[in-house]
């Protein structure tokens, strides 16, 4: 009965879907506060009948119940606890049940922020928000139901595929969707702001916090699916331009330029066309992946789902957002008069600069992901793009970006001056020269291209604190400390996150200096991986609650000194014969000795994979640093919609409310 | 029935909140009362940044006047808004009415087309197995256990083989037949059931190692009927329809009849039908064991062929099928002598298969002298 | 430089930038782009040696050679025709015979394929597309029964 009851309850919330998407739209074109009133229930509604959806989906997994179709067909009674919860969303239709879910909740988010939101923008942003969860609440039940059930019910289910048994799997589809569901939110206001025309710096601090939410879960989705990758695997890559990864990368890239764009126009009321359009460009670039990644169109190492007539189910939707979005934004263009002028070298100037690479690197990601679809489309042949296409578009572009963001952060509103720009740096610039060359004597010899990366991405991070650093000492070191907590949290945030994208860089430019083994060994060899010496000690068999497993047992070695064993494994499920690797690393300050092997034939030697990865760790740091940055821009009170509480108050007195 | 009183719970539930705000309406705040406070706060910024040096005071101006306009226009805006009638009592009564009856007017009959009220939750510790299939599982886990440590145990994955087959991993089940062999030799047996086992795991497919199991198996025993069936179908699959219908025909010719011998005459009945078209996979491994019965004693296999053609038809019913399938039900129904249960079953599949099926019912029923219910 | 100089400039700038990102774009999909090809197609000539390309198709049982150093020799079948391949490496965990697989790699002038990766997938049911495709082709694929047939 509770598998019903959450079936019922999904379908009631399409019901409800479809009056909050009326409702308060008719409210906030009249102008009826008490009709757009409704719209902020509504929503919390939604978000409790899916939740209790989702709530009975997980129940009938943890209870193995095998008359619902979804449950038989991705779980099994031996499977471990918290395999059988992460299964709920391990598969096509438990994960479109979270999407909606996660829309739901960023719906009830805006709705219980509410207060400060005029009439207006909420009603109409509300009811934008209920059309994307009605069409996909329809396409759940009527394309991908997760509560069908089965007569007579199975004994047994049929497994989750052992490769997504990992913890990371848990994790990583709910933030990325987290992320990618986020930009609904930003696109319903942007929607919303079109249909009631009020597209204004005020409008763009009302985006603010959300466009910031869903940066930030983008951002940390897209690194832990990129760890997750890196460990589970077991090739040793962070980033295999996938079409899947690439589905994830293309958003962000807007995203982070809407992220800049918006502040132009919160700032100075300009760019108002283009931060706009890239709100709905963003959320339709995440359609497209959750189109890409549904419908199996794309050959990728993710597709665990292929189904093309739930694509095209999709596509519809797709084509349905983006055409009305962008008729919408062809009939008010004209409404949005431009703001405040601006010198090419200005914050705005750089702004416009970081937007135009972000843009055009996003551009580029889309086609090379695109261009094999259209191809076979047209000729019926069939090619593949892969990393050496991306290399070559996407990192030429994003160079001279990286360039420019010390300069950026610092070049003041309106004009800027350049020249007293560098001079103010010549702190950052001397010791990330000095770095650099430190480093270029360590590493020896390598591809310059490489050291030069390295360099930049010391000089943004120095730049960056150095910039806090130098706006706690103004006016002398007495009271700096004061003054640094005193700082505003979105200009400290900002800093932060252009220190993360310098250690991003900097990890990312250090695996051209990573060394690599591929061999066979025998127990009691040894093979060297820079400074480490990587010795077999033995090769044992392992058996484990549900698979069997050849373990091979390596002692690491720095000079004499041994400093840690591994155990990479290869695990064998049983009865599927279905092997997994388990990969064993060692990890010394960001950099890490990483070994995989193969599967054994004899148990007398095993072949094997092993890495010295010097400061590989700092590819996911960078990333989780610019999201902790967002959070506490998130935090800043000037921020919160609306205003500072003092001014929240004096309206009352002004006007009365009813 | 406590189904339908949830139903109703969360109806009402849903509806009464989302239209909670009309009781306790929520405090209007318009637009130009927010971009208001907005400036206001902009312009506390800008005193900030004045004060901290960061601008100067002929920029704070010029913002300011900015400010200004966008305040003047958006007052319009609102003015011109305001100056619109007002229905507001007449619009609330809409919306009430609206959620209040469009709420379950839209949900339950998409619920009763969608969903299954009445089907109980079974979860698995509150099930009893009827036909051991958890106690199979179990067991099957605990030989796997086993062999996992006992690699060379032939008699283990003998066991576990079919088993394999019954549960569809069929891959699995090719991997221990492998063993089998590889433990205790060949036999015509074993290489016929690796090789079927093959099949099943390419979808149909006689693959080059199938193709050499049975090849090896007939080898050994040439007259043994199965592993020459397979040997016809991958002639068919290599492309040579004639050589396979020439092997199947000489099949035929040394089989008594039975199960086996139709099974082979459907094949050929569909090389007829098909006129020598091209070569396409054969329908696979449905019917496949049909023709290991032929191996049988002739009591021993009159029962098995009615449990399987019971098994299939309890299938049928309950899970629906192909019209191949129904098909398959209905000849056996007939040559099993039971034309009533055929009767039954041809009209079920009437049922079950609709339109699309009729004309090819009603030409199954003429040929097999049928009468079903039109 | 007047107001409208200075617009010029800042247009001609972006122009510069958009220009040279298309000119990347175009100049990646001459040259990076690698094409998909079956063993059938390979058989019929339409590979020349030494050209990069991605073969894919299904390991055919019992081809697979573990030998000393990690090198492994398999043959790629569509059905009618075979493909011998080299590796040197760590196989990817999926890579099973009988199942799809993809290896990027070029030709030898004695028609050999020596693959620099081999690709299997995430999910031992999930065939390649590519690969079902090709398949497909030649008559050895029924996407319907991708289920595995029942047993009777």
């Amino acid at each position: 009965m509770i598998v019903e009851i959450g079936h019922y309850a999904l379908v009631l919330a399409l019901a409800l879907t479809l009056f909050q998407a009326t409702v308060p739209l008719w409210g906030a074109i009249k102008r009826d506060s008490a009709l757009v009133a409704l719209g902020p229930y509504a929503a919390i509604a939604q978000l409790l009948l899916i939740g209790i959806s989702f709530a009975a989906l997980t129940h009938a997994y943890l209870g193995s119940d095998f008359s619902v179709a979804n449950v038989y067909q991705n779980s099994h009674t031996l499977k471990p606890l918290i395999y059988k919860w992460s299964g709920v969303w391990g598969n096509h239709e438990g994960s479109m049940l979270l999407w909606v879910l996660i829309l739901a909740l960023f719906g009830a988010g805006v709705a219980i922020f509410s207060r400060n939101l005029p009439d207006d923008i909420l009603g109409a942003t509300l009811a934008v928000q209920a059309m994307i969860a009605a069409a996909f609440l329809a396409f759940l039940l009527f394309a991908s139901n997760p509560f069908l059930r089965l007569a007579p019910a199975p004994f047994e289910g049929r497994d989750l595929n052992p490769i997504l048994q990992d913890p990371g799997l848990a994790i990583h589809p709910p933030l990325l969707y987290l992320g990618y569901v986020g930009y609904s939110i930003v696109f319903s206001f942007a929607a919303g702001a079109l249909i009631v025309g009020r597209i204004d710096a005020a409008f763009a601090r009302m985006l603010r916090p959300w466009n910031l939410v869903a940066w930030i879960t983008l951002t940390l989705g897209i690194a832990m699916g990129s760890y997750w990758a890196y460990y589970e695997l077991g090739w040793g890559g962070y980033w295999f331009w996938d079409p899947v990864e690439n589905a994830s990368l293309m958003p962000w890239l807007t995203g982070t330029a809407l992220l800049h764009s918006a502040i132009v126009m919160e700032k100075r009321e300009a760019l108002k066309i283009w931060t706009i359009l890239l709100a709905i460009i963003t959320f339709s670039l995440s359609l497209l992946g959750t189109f890409l990644v549904r419908s199996g169109v794309l050959t990728s190492v993710h597709a665990f789902a292929v189904d093309p007539e739930r694509g095209l189910f999709i596509l519809i939707i797709l084509i349905a957002f983006i055409g009305g979005s962008f008729t919408l934004f062809a009939l008010r263009a004209r409404a949005m008069e431009s703001g405040g002028l601006f010198a090419p070298v200005s914050r705005e100037g750089a702004l416009v600069l970081n937007n135009l690479f972000l843009a055009v690197a996003s551009l580029a990601v889309l086609v090379g992901t695109l261009y094999p679809l259209a191809l076979e489309g047209v000729t019926g042949q069939k090619i593949s793009v892969g990393p050496p296409f991306f290399n070559l578009t996407v990192v030429p572009l994003m160079l001279p970006l990286f360039v420019a963001i010390p300069f950026g952060q610092r070049l003041a509103w309106k004009r800027g001056d350049l020249l007293g720009v560098t001079q103010r740096m010549g702190l950052a610039i001397g010791l990330s020269f000095i770095a650099t060359l430190i480093a270029a004597y360590y590493i020896g010899r390598g591809p310059a291209l490489a050291i030069v990366a390295i360099g930049l991405g010391i000089f943004i991070l120095l730049a960056s604190l150095d910039e806090i650093r130098e706006r706690a000492m103004r006016g002398g070191t007495s009271g700096a400390l004061r003054r640094l907590i005193g700082l505003p949290r979105t200009f400290v945030a900002t800093a932060l996150a252009h220190a993360g994208v310098g250690i991003m860089v900097i990890g990312i430019a250090f695996t051209a200096f990573e060394k690599e083994a591929i061999l066979s060994m025998k127990p009691g060899e040894s093979v060297k991986l820079g400074e480490y010496t990587l010795t077999l000690r033995g090769i044992a068999p392992y058996t484990g609650p549900n698979y069997t497993s050849t373990v091979a047992r390596f002692s690491v070695h720095d000079g004499t000194r041994e400093v840690a064993e591994l155990r990479p494994a290869k695990r064998v499920y049983i009865g599927r014969q279905m092997p997994t690797s388990e990969v064993g690393r060692h990890r010394v300050g960001f950099s890490e000795v990483y070994v995989a092997i193969g599967e054994t034939s004899d148990g007398a030697h095993v072949d094997l994979r092993a890495y010295w990865k010097p400061f590989v760790t700092l590819i996911w740091l960078g990333p989780a640093l610019m999201a902790l940055a967002g959070l506490l821009s998130l935090t800043d009170r000037r921020l919160r919609v609306g205003a500072p509480r003092v001014a929240a108050r004096r309206p009352e007195r002004l006007e009365p409310a009813e | 029935m406590t189904l339908w009183i949830a139903i109703v719970v969360l109806t009402v539930g849903a509806a009464a909140l989302a239209l909670l705000p009309l009781l306790r309406p929520r405090r209007s705040r318009s637009s130009l009362e927010h971009a208001v406070q907005f400036y206001e706060s902009r312009r506390q910024e800008l005193e900030r940044q004045v004060a901290a040096g960061l601008i100067s005071e002929s920029e704070r101006a010029a913002s300011e006047a900015e400010q200004a306009r966008r305040l003047l226009a958006i007052g319009r805006q609102q003015q011109a808004a305001e100056e619109q009638g007002h229905d507001a009592a007449f619009r609330r009564k809409m919306a009430a009415l609206l959620l209040l009856l469009g709420l379950p007017l839209l949900s339950i009959p998409i619920y009763l087309r969608t969903g299954t009220p009445n089907f109980p939750d079974q979860p698995i510790a509150s099930r009893v197995a009827p036909n051991g299939d958890a106690e199979m599982a179990q067991a099957l886990q605990r030989i796997e256990l086993h062999l996992a440590s006992n690699p060379n145990d032939a008699r283990g994955f003998e066991v576990i083989a079919p088993a394999y087959m019954r549960l569809g991993r069929f891959q699995d089940a090719a991997f221990a037949y492998r063993r089998v062999i590889a433990i205790s030799g060949e036999t015509a047996e074993r290489l016929a059931d690796l090789g079927e086992a093959l099949i099943a795991a390419q979808n149909g497919i006689v693959s080059a190692e199938a193709k050499e199991a049975f090849l090896k198996a007939v080898a050994l025993d040439p007259s043994f009927a199965k592993a020459r069936f397979y040997i016809a179908l991958a002639t068919e699959q290599d492309g040579d329809a004639a050589g396979a219908v020439q092997k199947l025909q000489d099949l035929s010719a040394s089989l008594p009849e039975g199960p086996g011998k139709m099974r082979v005459e459907a094949e050929l009945d569909r090389f007829r039908a098909e006129g020598k078209a091209p070569a396409r996979p054969q329908s696979g491994p449905q019917s496949e064991a049909g023709r290991a019965l032929s191996a049988l004693p002739a009591d021993e296999r009159a029962k098995a062929i009615e449990g399987m053609v019971e098994s299939l038809a309890a299938r049928l019913s309950t899970q629906g099928g192909s019209f191949e399938e129904w098909q398959r039900l209905i000849q056996a129904r007939v040559v099993l002598n039971q034309r009533d249960k055929a009767a039954t079953a041809l009209a079920e599949a009437r049922k079950a298969l609709g339109d699309a099926a009729r004309a090819e019912l009603d030409r199954l029923a003429t040929s097999l002298d049928l009468k079903g219910t039109p | 430089m007047t107001r409208k100089q200075k617009r010029l400039a800042i247009l001609g700038g972006f122009g510069l930038v958009l220009v040279s990102a298309l000119a990347l774009i175009l100049t990646g999909l001459r040259d990076q782009i690698v094409f998909f090809r079956a063993p059938s197609e390979v058989v019929a000539g339409k590979v020349k040696p030494g050209e990069a390309f991605r073969l894919g198709g299904l390991v055919e049982q019992g081809s697979v050679q573990r030998e000393p150093n990690q090198m492994v020799r398999f043959r790629v079948t569509d059905g009618p025709n075979t493909i011998a391949v080299t590796y040197q490496g760590l196989l990817p965990d999926l890579f099973r015979e009988g199942q799809g697989v993809v290896a990027e790699g070029k030709l030898d002038a004695s028609g050999a394929f020596t693959a620099s990766t081999v690709l299997a997938r995430h999910d031992e049911n999930y065939m390649p597309r590519e690969v079902a495709d090709a398949l497909k082709k030649q008559g050895h694929w029924q996407p319907g029964k991708a289920e595995g047939a029942p047993k009777p």
